[in-house]
């Protein structure tokens, strides 16, 4: 059964990706894991994510991809054993002397090689699988035929990138944010140097004009119109990127691959690939494309001229409750919105459902005309039941 | 320890004062400004081995699915000339080498993943030996070349970003411009940072090399379990590229020359940097919690 996995950026993602559709998650701790901004599960919250994951089927896979100086072997067999007792799945690595250590303390643990290792045929996917490894993240420059082609020829399982963001680099072969800023890329430091603006010049003669720049960023990959191939070919897993990412984002995200993937296996076939188009935007902040998918990449896969994403604002507030008789629904407030404002409600089990909001109070009951505040309280009287975790956004999300 | 350098041409090799030469395969090296044909390695081979030197074959870029049949087909080419060593970064050729009963005659450069011991051992049980990633600390390094299996690139502007794109010509595509920006040095500069770095793009992708010539020399007396020493002449023109290879090859015969001959090597080039060697990176922006 292919798998649909989902970035968890910390306990309330992991919560949101699993109950939206995730088949699992990755994760990183505070130790080992690249996102080193995103990596803020402590083994309390690991344990307490494998556990809410269990209940829904869900696996949980734990980032363990830095590429590891002397320093970074220190507490690593203790680590081990923890996240093993925690209820972990498998480690995603881009190491093998750290491959050798899991398989000696810990050889429970599935191992997943890394992307940062850039591996992009079947003859590398072999060796790693006699260095034990169950699967394979594929570098994120290999097409569809070349996917197809190393399926046919290798036992591994492998995963694909389908959302996210892209390294304009092999991963693992960048050093940009290392040499300018002193981060480490590979251990977790990236400072994202492809997306600046450079002065580009031949033989002291600029390239541009004084106000231009190149840029070398890439757009985010956006794989909505590959999943079937993918399916087909046996591709196992379909790998969504961005632990640092909203809730909201991960919500709209997964819960969108996971309807087109459920169609498909139902159905054998996809209705109408434009609706999921569509509800990928409702999310997405950045310019997105396909990637090397379909072919060498283009200057249409490259970001010019961008040079800030724009944050969204479609994010208007989280259920956390919803009264039957009163059919009063309390909600979070995550961005402003007001009385007779058209909005649209999803969820998990709930389909996009418009709605105009009549009533709206504080949480003293006091009436409302707007929501102002962050994080505020606020109830509304809704029509139709609604669930703990379902999500409130605007509904002219295009306009 | 021995000395290696990359060959810039068919002329000159006797003022290449190495133990070594490595020749970049025109199909299977990532960039270096300079790599040859098959014949031209033949040629380059015979004058090694008439030469008493190691020969090397760069075959390190990273290898496509479709490609797998041809590059094996190469190396079995070049197996039949007997060359001493290949330099490669993809598993796909430990893979092949392995199956040939080969290992020892690799040289695995992935240019940033052997950052500890263990990377480097686990490649002591092929027989084989690996380059030693260039960002590291001097006491990092010590701990590496522990292994007894290590080269290192000590001298030379460093290969620091590997992209498959073509991001030069895709801003021309973009420009809507002929440019001529690929096959040719070009520099970048980061619009608020005033360092300049290469930037070049061949057929085979796009690569960036550190602002400096990376110089690793005094120290070399302190990492003698290094196997081999490698000068990267990517950039540098040939003449000074002779003059750095006299200076190493004096220091090879005596480290107690190191001071005076490092005053020596400043001269040829003064843009040479210690790069990582005493500055140990970060994982975060300072203030970034």
């Amino acid at each position: 059964m292919i798998e649909l996995l989902a970035p968890a950026g910390d306990l309330e993602k992991l919560k949101v990706a699993v109950m939206y559709g995730a088949d699992a998650v990755f994760i990183g701790g505070k130790k080992f894991s690249l996102r080193a901004r995103a990596s803020n599960f402590g083994i309390k919250e690991i344990r307490e994510g494998c556990e809410f994951a269990r209940k829904y089927n869900a696996k949980v896979y734990v980032t363990m991809n830095i590429v590891p100086h002397s320093e970074d072997f220190e507490g690593i067999e203790d680590y081990l054993v923890e996240l093993v007792d925690a209820g972990v799945t498998g480690v995603i690595i881009s190491s093998i002397a750290y491959a050798n250590i899991i398989k000696k303390i810990a050889p429970t643990l599935e191992l997943h090689l890394s992307t940062q290792f850039s591996a992009s045929n079947s003859e590398t996917i072999k060796m790693f699988e006699e260095l034990g490894f169950s699967r394979v993240v594929l570098a994120r420059e290999t097409s569809l035929k070349q996917i197809e082609e190393i399926k046919k020829k290798t036992n591994a399982e492998l995963e694909i990138f389908i959302h996210g963001g892209m390294c304009v680099a092999y991963s693992g072969r960048c050093m940009l944010s290392n040499h300018m800023t002193n981060r480490d890329a590979n251990r977790g430091g990236c400072a994202h140097s492809c997306r600046w603006n450079y002065k580009l010049t031949k033989d002291g003669v600029l390239q541009h004009q004084e106000d231009e720049y190149l840029n070398m960023g890439s757009k985010d990959l956006m794989a909505i119109n590959a999943i079937t191939k993918m399916i087909d070919i046996g591709v196992k897993s379909l790998k969504i990127e961005g632990r640092m990412k909203s809730v909201y984002y991960i919500a709209t995200v997964v819960r969108c691959y996971r309807m087109l993937i459920d169609e498909y296996l139902k159905t054998g076939r996809l209705e109408n690939i434009d609706f999921y188009i569509q509800e990928i935007q409702k999310a997405e902040t950045r310019q997105a494309a396909t990637g090397f998918l379909h072919n060498k990449v283009g200057p249409n896969e490259q970001l010019y001229n961008v040079r800030n994403d724009v944050p969204t604002k479609e994010f208007l507030g989280i259920v956390l409750a919803y009264d039957d008789e009163t059919q009063i629904a309390t909600l979070e407030q995550r961005n402003y919105f007001e009385i007779n404002e058209e909005v649209e409600f999803f969820g998990p089990k709930l389909k996009n459902t418009n709605f105009v909001i009549g009533e709206m109070y504080d949480e003293e009951m006091n009436e409302l005309d707007v929501a102002r505040h962050p994080k505020q309280i606020i109830k509304i009287k809704v029509p139709f039941k609604l669930k703990p975790w379902d999500m409130l956004r605007k509904a002219n999300y295009a306009n | 320890m021995k000395l290696l350098v990359d060959l810039k041409g068919l002329d000159n090799l006797e003022k290449y004062n190495a133990h070594g030469l490595i020749a970049a395969s025109l199909e299977y090296s990532t960039h270096n400004d300079k790599s040859f044909t098959l014949d031209e390695i033949k040629t380059l081979n015979k004058f090694a081995k008439a030469n008493n030197k190691i020969f090397i074959v760069n075959i390190d870029r990273i290898i496509e699915e479709e490609e797998l049949e041809a590059v094996y087909n190469y190396i079995d080419k070049l197996l039949e000339l007997e060359i001493d060593y290949f330099i490669y970064s993809d598993f796909a050729i430990l893979s092949y080498f392995l199956k040939k009963k080969l290992t020892k005659k690799l040289i695995y450069d992935p240019k940033t993943m052997i950052t500890n011991y263990y990377e480097a051992d686990f490649h002591n049980s092929y027989n084989s030996l690996v380059a030693i990633n260039n960002e590291l600390t001097l006491s990092e390094i010590k701990e590496v070349v522990k292994a007894k299996n290590t080269m290192m690139e000590v001298y030379g502007f460093h290969q620091m970003f590997y992209s498959r794109r073509a991001l030069l010509s895709n801003y021309e595509k973009f420009r809507g411009e002929e440019l001529g920006l690929t096959d040719k040095k070009l520099i970048i500069e980061e619009e608020k940072r005033d360092h300049s770095y290469p930037i070049y793009e061949s057929k085979h992708g796009t690569f960036i090399y550190t602002s400096y010539i990376y110089c690793l020399f005094k120290e070399l007396s302190e990492l003698k379990d290094l196997v081999f020493i490698r000068v990267n002449p990517t950039f540098l023109k040939e003449e000074k590229v002779f003059q750095v290879l006299d200076i190493y090859s004096e220091l090879l015969e005596d480290f107690s020359k190191a001071e005076e001959l490092y005053e020596k090597l400043k001269l040829v080039d003064s843009r040479i940097d210690s790069g990582f060697l005493y500055k140990k990176s970060v994982l975060l922006k300072e203030g970034v919690k």
